[in-house]
């Protein structure tokens, strides 16, 4: 199955992710964002073994799944604008509509080491969706860049 | 993922184009879009006239929905887009008419140097501003700062940077509101946006955000120029950017808050992205607390840069700033909101002016419309007819033409920057793909844009400006 999409827009950039259940959606949109960043297949691929892995824990509270995704986006998003990190090898302990935690590492980005993509600056609320579909879960989010 | 616009417009004037009210149920005041019948049809290919009409149903708006026309889509309101309220009639203050990075701007400085003094060490110049200046993904500044250090730049503004070193007087001077907000609120912002904030002051950032070299071209308004210090081959320094991470979180933050607000105060918009709440709300002046503070973030940020700027130049020519003249001619903020003055019916009031993507221009004031890296830009301005009509608002920059998959298709198998040095125009930036995305082609003429602002008196040509090189996240 498909996992994500990068979507055209004028001055932005857009991101269709898929998933056959709601941890898979949450996941490839992970992978989704960090590609848009750098090379992240790359990174997680071959790892930099020069590079200190820290533990990461997340906890969200949300209204709805469609919250939930994007506080986790923007969660993603903040972890990486102010501390420069990137998360590798994330399990979600736990994700309900209501609540998601989970644990995994993270790598400080180089830019001088690591390819450089687009700076993300905010996750719009523009054409926003989350749908359940026959095959399972699709989400759309534009990102300000 | 936009679609074509075909809202009836009544036409005014050759330069002036009219939503009437009855467009759309819920309309306060009517729409009022400047272009002309050039510019007309690369307007129509977005929803950018549906959002100018959706900015009129605002409480409290006043005058007209106003549209430059460098108008394009944006979240919510459309970029180039205006809107006065009036805190006497319940006008309310909305975060997507600021937009998510505040006080982005522009500033101009100039310099002693002649185009001929510059061309033999042009290459020198655009890789000591490469090496020096903080461009593209994660790149962090030279200064770190704490919260405690960055509560008190949110609130003193760019005399924070004059008082640490990086920039004299007079930049304050020369800049709009003397580079600081009153009344913003450290309080009002969260802990995310100073975290985001305590490493990128001095960056320039990525996206349309650049420095460039430009030399005068083309002098319109002698007797401005002269007042400037500004002729034709004069070498001059242009920056572009904003309040970087710490206004993206303030405005994360302020449009939550604002959302909510909605069924609060009996809001009724019709896209949720145009979420405001009332100016004298507890949520009002805490979105204005903490966009004042952004605003100030910004005016640091450029002043750093400009110090930034000021010490290649200083190192590479081996004189001072003093000697190279580099001083700054003004900086204008292009994504803000703030309290003006102006005669509404023969009274006056005191309003909320939103520009998102709309430059201040006070009759006198010193405007700067940036193009494109291949093309030219502005110098304008403020006009009378500006402050009558406009809130002293007039166009910004020139606007997307292309989207970034359209922009690197059309460069495929070329190099953009081997173009623009076939042109004189030396390039850097971080990876090829930025470059192909932010080529010229991909913006419209700016040009055009300033022909119709000029052609409807809402500000007056006086300088053009070509580029020489340019760096670019």
């Amino acid at each position: 199955m498909r996992t994500f999409e990068i979507l055209e827009h004028t001055a932005d950039v857009g991101l269709k992710v898929y998933g056959t259940s709601p941890p898979t959606l949450f996941i490839n949109a992970l992978t989704g964002f960090y590609e848009l960043i750098t090379d992240y297949s790359h990174l997680t691929r071959c790892g930099d073994k020069q590079k200190k892995i820290q533990a990461v824990s997340i906890k969200l509270d949300a209204e709805n799944l469609e919250e939930l995704f994007l506080k986790w986006m923007r969660e993603l998003l903040y972890l990486f604008s102010a501390k420069q990190l990137i998360l590798v090898n994330v399990v979600l302990k736990e994700l309900g509509p209501e609540r998601l935690i989970a644990e995994g590492g993270a790598q400080i980005y180089c830019p001088k080491q690591q390819e450089q993509r687009y700076e993300i600056k905010a996750v719009t609320y523009h054409s926003f969706s989350l749908q359940k579909k026959h095959e399972g879960y699709e989400a759309q989010v534009i990102l300000d860049i | 993922m936009s679609e074509a616009c075909d809202i009836p417009l009544k036409k005014i004037d050759d330069f002036r184009w009219e939503i009437p009210r009855s467009y759309k149920k819920g309309m306060r005041v009517p729409g009022l879009i400047f272009a002309d019948e050039k510019i007309l049809p690369k307007i129509r290919q977005d929803r950018s006239l549906e959002q100018v009409a959706n900015v009129a149903h605002l409480p409290g708006i006043v005058g007209h929905s106003l549209a430059m026309p460098d108008i394009h889509w944006g979240y919510g309101f459309p970029i180039g887009g205006v809107a006065a309220t009036d805190p006497q009639e319940d006008g309310v203050i909305s975060p997507g008419g600021v937009g998510y990075d505040i006080n982005c701007g522009v500033r101009l400085l100039r310099t002693n140097l002649q185009v001929q003094d510059v061309r033999p060490r042009l290459r020198d110049l655009v890789v000591g501003l490469f090496n020096e200046v903080p461009c593209g993904v994660g790149q962090t500044g030279r200064w770190k700062i704490g919260k405690k250090e960055l509560r008190k730049l949110v609130v003193q503004g760019a005399k924070w940077a004059i008082g640490q070193g990086y920039g004299n007087r007079e930049d304050l001077d020369s800049t709009e509101a003397s580079g600081v907000l009153e009344d913003a609120d450290p309080d009002a912002v969260s802990g995310r946006a100073y975290e985001r904030g305590s490493h990128q002051l001095g960056t320039l950032g990525s996206g349309n955000h650049f420095l460039e070299i430009q030399m005068v071209d083309d002098i319109f308004a002698p007797e401005v120029a002269q007042q400037l210090d500004l002729h034709e081959g004069q070498v001059t320094v242009m920056i572009h950017s904003g309040s970087r991470g710490f206004g993206y979180q303030v405005c994360e933050d302020s449009l939550e808050a604002a959302r909510k607000s909605l069924s609060k105060y009996h809001i009724v918009v019709p896209d949720m992205q145009l979420a405001c709440s009332p100016i004298r709300s507890p949520e009002g002046q805490r979105y204005l607390g903490a966009m004042r503070a952004a605003a100030n973030y910004a005016w640091n940020n450029r002043q750093c840069l400009t110090a930034l700027a000021r010490e290649v130049f200083e190192f590479v020519f081996q004189a001072s700033e003093t000697d190279l003249g580099m001083n700054l001619i003004y900086d204008v903020a292009h994504n803000i909101a703030k309290f003006e003055s102006f005669k509404i019916d023969g009274v006056e009031k005191k309003l909320c002016v939103h520009r998102k993507g709309a430059t201040r221009c006070f009759a006198g004031q010193p405007v700067i419309v940036p193009g494109d890296m291949g093309r030219c830009s502005y110098l304008l301005v403020g006009t009378e007819q500006a402050m009558d009509e406009t809130f002293g608002t007039t166009c910004h920059g020139a606007g997307r033409a292309m989207s970034r998959t359209q922009a690197l298709k059309a460069a495929k198998g070329r190099s953009i920057e081997r173009e623009l040095a076939e042109q004189g125009i030396i390039v850097m930036g971080r990876g090829k793909k930025g470059i192909a995305e932010e080529q010229p082609a991909a913006y419209k003429d700016v040009n055009d844009v300033v022909q119709v602002v000029h052609g409807a008196g809402i500000a007056q040509k006086v300088a053009r400006m070509k580029p020489l090189g340019v760096i670019k996240g």
